[in-house]
């Protein structure tokens, strides 16, 4: 019996080694409450890496309570072995050569109120409570006289024994922190040591010190216990940087700019300035944004970015300068600009200040020819000029939010000017035989000086309905600018070879204008439902000003005869009253928009020379209709429609005699009214992000009833008068049409692409009483090509043919019909120790035509060669060459109706240029400016 | 005798007194049912994240925050029956109308995502700007890291766990141990119950589940998803890297967030 039962013994022990090897190393046992001996089922056993707590496996007990875990790795381990509402029990093990099968056998849990019953009653158990980083005894635990059960698992919410008997608890951790409004969980140690990100370092530290880096404001969730809410102060941005430029190059090109900007957290202030006389008249568009900043955003309704850059009348900018591209420029201009934000950024001002000063000299030659049905005139003239304007320019927006619903902007602009102007013109007209029929000189001075002053104050408040707004924006501009200036001119009109007439004219001319506008629009914006909302406006303007405008003769040595036939001195008047409705419906992926503005002018003209007054009232219709359809975030489709009149101006109608131009006449029609115009649109965009794909067409067509259209009467001797007069019986049309494709190659990484586009339009005047109707369309293709490997090269190429086609009625003979062909390339490459090569260039190519009998063509091209210096490459070398194969001669030619006319005028030409850049940078903070 | 007897009943009746309340608990372990999910994003972090030293986008932010709350919430349930889990948005996919800051797809994707805990594969529909992509894959090895830390979600008592994703996604997990079912919200499984809340703190985003709907569940509540581009894990981040590669830094986050 004992052998049997010795072998069965040894059996079963084989029997267990045996299923031991077979299943590696095994973790096995059985999980019962300790107080009632019952096995738990379906209890979460887990097994963690006992040196840094990374799960390792799990299981959960069966129906018997009992559970295995095999085919384990050796190692050091934590087991747990937990139930709802009893503490967890933990066990640390190891399993290894000595150790391969761990039989926890009967793992007993207790209720952790029943565990925690025994610290309070009996002070039995000693109880470690562990808080977010440090570990305290008991002792320091208190325990409230009558402490209940249940307000101790409250505040220990999580409680374990080990295999000793020894209880450890979570305990004092507060339910929430927040952090700027959003939960706080804490940094795992463990994990985050692997170098992830820097500001995740910041955010512990701020977890753990709590220092003066942030403010405390309590928040009492309805909950018993207080939800912690920290609120970051912001990022301290410090620091400065900025960019200096100088170049000096031949035909005594130079050029310089320098660029400063400082933050000091709120607190903003940059200055920069430029002067040289290569055309560039500003800083660029990313410089403008850095320094001088004046730009505002605004989100749009469907939530796109709307960046307006502030007014075209800012010439001192990007883009403005008025150089035009003839003659020669120089220009110094400078500016500063502060901004600072205060009170929870609730309040900001803005201020800037602009100073300039802008010459350019030149001179230029012109052909022109005019063909009329009595007969042909040629024109050859030619011009100087020297011009000079001087500017200031400054302005503050300040803008406070008083709460959350109401926002109030006040703008204050101001601006300065002077300028001087010299321009000789001398000309000579001959008929088609070649005779002589005018000469013609003219020689003006004159000097300029100007005020102007804004004021605006733009108040908005949303009210308790969602969608429902009320805002007001109020105006004041006042404009002032006078001039002095002589006109000295000499004409002399031939007839059949011989002098026929003379025509002196040589006056001081004395002209003083003032205007004053006030414009205050209110609107209201109802949302009636979910989708359907309207904006309702009602905009007033009143607007005063003089216009004197004197033309002295000259008398015993001085100018001081006043010519009354070519002096006048107005004063107008005009009020509108403006209201306007819009309706907006937005449902699924439609969004509609439609309404109407009508407003009702009175305009009022008194001569003061003559005390004369001249009134009008007229009534202006504006209605819109705009219906976008988006198919998805990348695919959308719009149609819209658009009227309005145009009243006709004031020189049209009652004119002010010049003698300026005493080949050119302008007379007045008070009988004109107002011409009608429609114009429809329709658009369609598509982006696929992930095809790297893009289409883009859009079009449109408009034309005008009543038009109001020139009716020029050209005498014998090539003088011109012209008049204007409402057209009845025919409607002026344009339109065009615009489409863009383009594709990633993925093959080659490179982007494809192509355009089609169109444009025409029918025109229609007078021409010595015969009605001309002139046709003229142009149809152009373009294909393009754009490469950019980073930090190897890249480059864009885009060309692409063109023909336009005009036709004039009453000169069917004669057009300027012709192809053309036209491209633009531009590349970089990044060769070997910093060097980089830059080159961009456009191409025009213009046939032959009928009126022109040469083709011509103009290839301008840019190059340079540039090295970086210092480690963090900034400061960059260059040589450059602008104009290469010297083609920026000063050429154009133009044709309309009868009219063709060909110019040459001096402008830059070829240079070369030696510049050096030099880029500073000292922000605090980490921040990039590589924007 | 009588007295030993006596004794014995005395010890037995002390015995009785002695152990209060010593039944154990019954505990209701969950094996079916649906969990409503709230995904709730903190869009002015996540768009503060993205602002440079630019002016034009701070002055943009600063409009958004004036017009709109800070978080955006979302809601998803997940059904779920012993080993096999469905998740899927409970709203309709309405179009991202967030405008410039909206069009993030790191924001909300409606992922609809049929797990098989034991077979441990995934079915994935993802859309991701005009494309909609099916992805049958294994189900993610996720390391988690174990903690003491708990709190009460939905009514249930769960267990926190950290882990590092994709390489530098932090996430942290609570699940609950009455429901022993190893799955979670979108892609996140692989712990010792079901995971009632997500949170990934660099990432302003939160899933906390709202309710627990203690049923059973029928099997068309957990179709798997048929349509898209069928591809699989790999094939998804080669095809997106290649349309990206030109985007820069920007790419490489959203890029994290559209693997997820």
């Amino acid at each position: 019996m004992k052998r049997l039962l010795i072998l069965l013994f040894i059996a079963c022990a084989c029997a267990n080694f045996t299923s031991a090897q077979e299943d590696g190393y095994t973790v096995t046992g059985t999980v019962v409450d300790t107080a009632s001996g019952q096995k738990l089922a379906k209890s979460s056993i887990v097994l963690v890496h006992a040196k840094d707590s990374m799960l390792y496996r799990f299981t959960r007990s069966d129906a018997t309570g009992s559970f295995k875990l095999g085919n384990l790795d050796t190692g050091e381990y934590m087991l747990f072995a937990t139930f709802p509402e009893y503490a967890d029990y933990v066990e640390r093990f190891t399993l290894d050569g000595t150790t391969q099968v761990m039989d926890f056998g009967n793992v007993g849990l207790v209720l952790r109120a029943k565990l925690l019953e025994e610290v309070l009653v009996s002070r039995s158990q000693a109880i470690t409570i562990r808080g977010d980083t440090t570990e305290y005894d008991a002792a320091s635990f208190t325990i409230q006289p009558n402490a209940k059960v249940e307000d101790l698992l409250r505040q220990l919410p999580g409680i374990q024994v080990d295999q000793d008997g020894k209880i450890t608890a979570q305990g004092q951790t507060v339910n929430k922190v927040l952090v700027d409004g959003e939960e706080f969980f804490g940094d795992d140690p463990t994990l985050v040591t692997q170098n992830l990100r820097g500001d995740m370092v910041d955010k512990v530290q701020l977890y753990d010190k709590r220092s003066d880096q942030a403010e405390f404001t309590g928040v009492d969730d309805g909950e018993r216990s207080k939800t912690l809410n920290i609120k970051l102060k912001d990022d301290k941005k410090k620091g400065y940087f900025g960019k200096i430029d100088g170049g000096a190059g031949t035909n005594e090109m130079y050029q310089g700019q320098v660029m400063f900007n400082r933050f000091n957290n709120k607190q903003r202030f940059s200055a920069f300035g430029t002067l040289g006389n290569t055309g560039r008249t500003g800083l660029n568009w990313q410089d403008a944004d850095r320094y001088a900043p004046s730009g505002t955003t605004t989100l749009t309704e469907d939530g796109g970015i709307m960046i307006s850059i502030g007014g075209g009348q800012d010439e001192i900018e990007s883009w403005g300068g008025r150089y035009d591209g003839r003659g020669i420029p120089s220009v110094m201009n400078g500016g500063a600009f502060y901004s600072n934000k205060w009170n929870d950024d609730r309040q900001s001002i803005n201020g800037h200040y602009k100073i300039g000063e802008l010459e350019v000299k030149g001179s230029g030659s012109t052909i022109s020819q005019n063909n009329l049905p009595t007969g042909t005139i040629n024109t050859e003239s030619g011009q100087t000029f020297d011009r000079r304007i001087f500017r200031q320019r400054g302005g503050a927006i300040f803008e406070s939010q008083f709460d959350s619903t109401s926002n109030l902007k006040v703008t204050f602009n101001g601006a300065l000017r002077n300028g001087e102007t010299m321009e000789l013109n001398e000309s000579e007209g001959t008929n088609g035989a070649g005779q002589l029929l005018n000469e013609s000189m003219r020689r003006t001075n004159n000097r300029t000086e100007g005020q102007d002053m804004s004021l605006s104050a733009l108040w908005t408040k949303k009210l308790r309905k969602t969608g429902r707004t009320l805002s007001w924006d109020v105006n004041e501009t006042i404009n002032q600018s006078n001039a002095n200036g002589f006109l000295y001119s000499e004409n002399s009109f031939y007839n059949d070879g011989a002098i026929d007439s003379l025509l002196l004219v040589d006056q001081m001319k004395i002209s003083d204008t003032r205007s004053s506008v006030f414009n205050s629009n209110i609107t209201y914006s109802e949302p009636f439902t979910d989708a359907l909302s309207v904006v309702l406006n009602y905009r007033l303007t009143a607007s005063n000003g003089t216009s004197l405008r004197q033309s002295f003769n000259p008398a015993g040595g001085d100018y001081t005869d006043l010519d009354s036939l070519y002096s006048n001195d107005f004063k107008l008047n005009q009020l509108a009253n403006q209201l306007g409705a819009i309706f907006n419906f937005k449902k699924g992926k439609s969004t509609l928009n439609f309404g109407t503005r009508v407003s009702r002018v009175q305009f009022d003209q008194a001569d003061r020379y003559v005390d004369s007054r001249f009134g009008r009232s007229f009534t202006n219709h504006n209605p819109q209709l705009r219906w976008q359809y988006r198919f998805s975030q990348q695919k959308m489709f719009s149609v819209s429609y658009n009227g309005n009149n145009t009243q006709p101006t004031i020189n049209q109608i009652q004119p002010v005699r010049v003698n300026d131009d005493p080949m050119n006449i302008v007379l007045g029609n008070p009988d004109l009214r107002p011409s009608y115009t429609n114009r429809f649109n329709v658009s369609y965009n598509s982006f696929k992000v992930l095809g790297n794909q893009y289409l883009y067409f859009s079009g449109s067509f408009s034309n005008t009833s009543n038009a109001i259209v020139s009716n020029t009467y050209t005498d014998s001797v090539g003088r011109n008068t012209f008049q204007y007069a409402n057209l009845d019986n025919q409607t002026p049309m344009n339109y065009y049409f615009y489409s863009n494709f383009s594709k990633n190659l993925k093959k080659w990484n490179l982007d494809v692409g192509a355009g089609l586009n169109t444009n025409g339009n029918i025109y229609y005047n007078l021409a010595n009483g015969e009605l001309n109707k002139t046709v003229s369309s142009s149809y152009s293709g373009t294909i393009f090509l754009r490469q950019y490997i980073q930090k190897k090269y890249d480059f864009n190429i885009n060309f692409g043919p063109s023909y336009t086609y005009g036709e004039s009625s009453l000169q069917p003979d004669r057009n300027n019909n012709g192809w053309g062909m036209s491209g633009r390339y531009s590349f970089n490459i990044y060769l070997p120790w910093k060097f980089q090569i830059s080159s961009e260039g456009n191409y025009m190519y213009t046939a032959a035509t009928q009126s022109f009998n040469e083709n011509f063509e103009r290839f301008i091209a840019d190059a340079s060669v540039s090295k970086k210096f210092l480690k963090d490459e900034t400061l960059q070398f260059s040589v450059g060459v602008n104009d290469i194969f010297n083609q920026n001669i000063g050429f154009d030619r133009s044709a309309s109706s009868t009219y063709i006319t060909q110019n040459r005028y001096t402008t830059i030409t070829r240079y070369l240029m030696f510049s050096l850049t030099w880029d500073f940078n000292k922000m605090g903070g980490g921040t990039s400016i590589q924007n | 005798m009588i007295i030993r007897t006596f004794q014995l009943f005395t010890c037995l009746f002390a015995l009785g007194l002695c152990t209060p309340s010593a039944q154990a608990q019954y505990a209701r372990f969950v094996e079916s049912g649906v969990i409503t999910f709230e995904k709730r994003v903190n869009m002015y972090a996540k768009i503060k994240d993205r602002l440079g030293n630019n002016s034009f986008m701070e002055q943009a932010f600063e409009q958004y925050q004036r017009s709109n709350p800070q978080f955006k919430a979302f809601n998803y349930h997940l059904a779920f029956n012993g080993p096999k889990t469905r998740f899927w948005p409970a709203d309709s996919q309405a179009a991202l109308s967030g405008g410039f800051f909206g069009s993030d797809p790191s924001i909300d994707m409606g992922n609809i995502i049929a797990a098989d805990l034991l077979t441990q594969q995934s079915t994935s529909q993802k859309s991701i700007y005009e494309e909609t992509f099916l992805i049958t894959d294994s189900l993610r090895q996720i390391q988690w890291r174990f903690t003491n830390e708990s709190r009460e979600i939905a009514g249930y008592e769960c267990r926190r766990a950290n882990a590092i994703l994709l390489d530098s996604i932090y996430v942290v997990a609570f699940y609950t141990d009455q429901i022993p079912v190893s799955g979670g919200p979108e892609s996140f499984t692989g712990l010792p119950g079901m995971i009632l809340g997500v949170a990934l703190p660099y990432e302003h985003v939160t899933y906390f589940a709202t309710k627990v709907d203690d049923r059973p569940v029928a099997a068309k509540e957990l179709a798997v998803p048929t349509k898209g581009k069928a591809v699989n894990y790999r094939e998804l981040q080669e095809q997106l890297k290649a349309s990206l590669k030109n985007w820069g830094d920007y790419a490489q986050s959203i890029l994290k967030a559209m693997l997820l």
